[in-house]
């Protein structure tokens, strides 16, 4: 598709140098410009997810968890929380984080998967609430 | 009414203030030291996520940039119609001086519990959302005509008081009533395509129909 070169300057607002003035270097670096957006909204969710993970992650081990056994258990326990969600508890609401966190350790400890001593040891060491 | 909302406030500390002015809410935040007031302007706009412009905390609602295919399970309810469009969709009627709130949040010590900005999780529009009494959201399309109330029975999790009902998947008996506000198309992203040196391109526009919906009843 063309655009003409008013669209193409309106896109290009912000870029260095002579590709927001001279419409034949303009043109290139609108249309990588736009390629590159359009790999990075795919990119964007993959780069969230991995966010959220590691705020789980670091959530969990506040609590003498890891991410693995935590979602295991609430895996196991059928809870469909989506990361995201469980990523948002994490950081604003502590006490729901260690609610969902509390039944996920009870699975764990139950399958086996998080041995009693750990358990009891990541209790006592819960010193954050 | 003065009574009822200072216990209101002072039961639940720095709930939201809640006057909702199409783009615009007061909204109360979280009564930290270092805020020198507890109260501030917030712009909900299209975005679900909301930043205090005065202390930057940043309130637990949910992303509305993952909005993911639409459901074609329906995760809403129809209630009832357009009949009641006419109606203010004003969740809570008091509009709350700022120096009482700021006197009742001077008043309280430092706060046991972090903020409860959330009140449920609900699955709408193929994604999960934190949601909160007398605040609005966006979602994917819902296919509803603006003033209608509805339902949303899936309900991930709930706050019930001080406790957390966790669903497996879903809590059974909550739900969370909503008002449409209004079907609005988002921002044009441009979808580009081209291969170099190969003599193809494409470009095309993409504007997706979002829906927002306010939420005016959490039942655990």
């Amino acid at each position: 598709m063309v655009m003409n070169r008013e669209k193409i300057f309106q896109l290009a607002k912000g870029f260095r140098g002579r590709s927001k003035n001279c419409i034949r270097i303009a043109r290139a670096s609108v249309e990588k410009a736009l390629q590159y957006a359009y790999i990075s909204r795919k990119l964007k969710k993959r780069d969230y997810r991995s966010l959220w993970i590691t705020r789980i992650s670091a959530g969990a081990k506040e609590h003498g968890m890891n991410y693995s056994t935590m979602m295991y258990g609430l895996k196991q326990d059928n809870i469909q929380l989506n990361k995201k969600m469980i990523s948002e508890l994490a950081m604003n609401e502590p006490y729901s984080f260690k609610a969902v966190l509390d039944r996920s350790r009870d699975v764990a400890t139950a399958n086996g998967k998080l041995p009693p001593h750990a358990a009891l040891k990541a209790i006592l060491k819960d010193t954050s609430l | 009414m003065q009574t009822a909302t200072t216990s209101k406030i002072s039961a639940a500390i720095a709930r939201p203030v809640k006057t909702y002015d199409k783009y615009s809410a007061v909204v109360a935040c979280r009564p930290v030291a270092s805020i020198p007031s507890a109260t501030a302007r917030l712009t909900l706009g299209h975005s679900t996520s909301c930043e205090c412009v005065k202390c930057g905390f940043r309130s637990a609602v949910a992303d509305s940039s993952f909005l993911g295919s639409f459901n074609s399970r329906a995760s809403y309810r129809k209630i009832s119609t357009k009949a009641m469009a006419e109606e203010e969709p004003v969740v809570e009627e008091t509009t709350i001086e700022v120096e009482e709130v700021e006197e009742v949040a001077a008043a309280q010590a430092a706060p046991a519990a972090p903020v409860s900005a959330f009140d449920a999780v609900i699955e709408v529009g193929g994604t999960q959302q934190l949601v909160s009494e007398g605040r609005f959201y966006s979602c994917n399309s819902l296919k509803v005509e603006p003033g209608t109330t509805i339902a949303f029975e899936r309900v991930l999790a709930v706050k019930d008081g001080d406790n957390l009902k966790i669903g497996q998947p879903y809590v059974s008996g909550a739900k969370v009533m909503a008002t449409v506000l209004e079907n609005y198309k988002g921002k044009k992203e441009i979808v580009y395509k081209m291969k170099p040196k190969k003599h193809t391109r494409s470009k095309r526009g993409h504007r997706q129909h979002l829906t927002k919906f306010l939420v005016t009843s959490v039942t655990p």
